[in-house]
């Protein structure tokens, strides 16, 4: 007995028969003389009982001869995966809701079903999905016509500070790794030599220069595109001929007064919010990008804020799913007509000005004048003035070697 | 006698003449019986087996078959003796 008859006998299904009775011998010689197919056959120590396996073909015919031999045959075990089909034939519905779930895992998980960034801090996650989106990167793409190294060389194209870029594909998720340059305003995006000229007009503070010839000192005032520190060396001989040119990435801190205009108005009248209390919600289910409401207000005021709140559905932290659920929201307000007083009115302008004072600081501005004056009328408060602020300067411009 | 002087004689195998039985013994664990008509005990102990010629006793320990059909069977186990009768 090969292994191929044996794999071919569980394919079959076989039985495991017990024989009791009297004439086993006999039994055994007419199985061989009717030629049905029995083998590993074993006799029990008290002999009452002989074990043999057989195919199901020889078991129903050897019926007949089990009367002659006075004997009775008992099916001790089934085995072969025709009866395994059999016992599981009942589940079937089972069986192909599992089969169809795990087609249904790989065909997902072949598409990106979530995009995510890290490590951004000036640029937010809406602004560099609105790029990739625009670059038809988005859910729903098969992940087989994303190009990795394409997407990163695209993103430092379009960001400059962004000095570093990695994307990587983690189950369905698509994850845009980002280092942004915090130290200087200066990046580079090709490997090229270049020059750094000034991005602002100003006065300057202070230069520090590492690689390159600087063409400012302390106090003098540069405009825009002035060149700073030059990238191209001469090189000249004992008569101080010019010879040739040496060139390098020019690299200095150089930081500067810069002055910031500021002017903004806002008029005393505005229309305030008053929120009714009027609170509904609903339940959004999105599905492969298409939404399906559950449940929708009845009612719905004329004015409303609404607030979604969405949560895509994932089976593991990288596997996430072409659904998700969103918590519509709706407040009810009305508006009503407002006039703001004096105090109201410079505590408002204060507020915005702080407010454009804590953005120039987030970005390492460092304020160093405040010369703003807020003007309140009888329709407007005016805020007009300046502010001097202390800040590093330059950006680069490549070389062209012909030149 | 006849039958065996001639195909002596002729070089005729004996199984093929004279129907002699065939044993092929795979030392102690295993026999394998060609040429035998049908079998008239067996158990653990001891397995006789009608041939053509004489009866085979294959006397042993935990002795089985392992398959048999018209043409041969194995036995398995611990075999002793195999004595002709």
């Amino acid at each position: 007995m090969s292994i191929i008859n044996h794999f071919f006998d569980y394919i079959k299904g076989y039985l495991k028969i017990d024989f009791t009775g009297h004439d086993k011998v006999r039994f055994l010689n007419l199985c061989r003389n009717n030629r049905f197919n029995i083998w590993n056959i074993r006799m029990s120590e008290n002999e009452e009982h002989m074990i043999f396996f057989s195919s199901i073909d020889s078991f129903y015919q050897m019926k007949k001869i089990r009367r002659k031999c006075n004997g009775k045959l008992k099916i001790k075990k089934k085995i072969g995966l025709s009866f395994k089909i059999r016992k599981y034939q009942k589940h079937a519905f089972f069986l192909s809701g599992i089969i169809i779930f795990f087609i249904l895992i790989k065909i997902i998980s072949l598409y990106i079903w979530n995009i995510s960034f890290d490590g951004n801090y000036s640029y937010t996650d809406v602004e560099l999905m609105n790029f990739l989106n625009e670059n038809h990167i988005e859910n729903g793409l098969k992940k087989s016509s994303i190009n990795c190294d394409e997407l990163e060389y695209l993103i430092r194209k379009q960001y400059n500070d962004i000095t570093w870029v990695s994307v990587e594909m983690k189950g369905t998720r698509l994850i845009v790794h980002i280092k942004e340059n915090f130290d200087s305003n200066i990046a580079k995006t090709e490997d090229k030599p270049y020059n750094i000229v000034s991005n602002v007009n100003g006065v300057i503070d202070s230069i520090i220069t590492r690689s390159g010839i600087p063409l400012v000192k302390r106090g003098d005032s540069v405009e825009k595109n002035q060149p700073l520190v030059n990238g191209t060396i001469e090189i000249q001989n004992d008569a101080k001929e010019v010879v040739g040119y040496d060139y390098v990435n020019a690299d200095a801190s150089i930081y500067a007064y810069v002055t910031y205009d500021f002017h903004e108005s806002f008029s005393l009248n505005y229309q305030q919010k008053i929120y009714t209390g009027m609170k509904k919600s609903a339940i959004e289910l999105k599905l492969f990008e298409k939404s399906l409401f559950f449940s929708a207000f009845e009612k719905k005021p004329k004015t409303f804020d609404t607030v979604k709140d969405y949560k895509p559905l994932s089976l593991t932290k990288n596997f996430y799913l072409p659904v998700s659920i969103c918590h519509i929201r709706y407040n009810g307000y009305k508006i009503e007509d407002q006039i703001y007083d004096q105090d109201q009115a410079y505590e408002l302008a204060n507020e915005k000005i702080n407010e454009y004072i804590h953005d120039l600081e987030e970005k390492g501005i460092q304020i160093i004048e405040n010369n703003v004056t807020i003007d309140v009328n009888e329709s407007e408060c005016i805020m007009t003035g300046n502010f001097v602020v202390l800040q590093q300067i330059g950006q680069i411009e490549y070389i062209d070697k012909n030149e | 006698m006849l039958i065996e002087s001639i195909s002596d004689r002729l070089e005729i195998p004996k199984d093929v003449s004279m129907g002699a039985t065939i044993l092929n013994v795979t030392g102690q664990y295993g026999l394998f019986i060609e040429n035998y008509k049908n079998i008239i005990e067996y158990t653990e102990e001891l397995i006789r087996i009608q041939s053509r010629t004489c009866k085979i006793c294959i006397c042993g320990k935990n002795l089985h078959i392992e398959y048999f059909n018209e043409i041969g069977m194995k036995v398995c186990g611990r075999i002793k003796s195999i004595e002709f009768i």
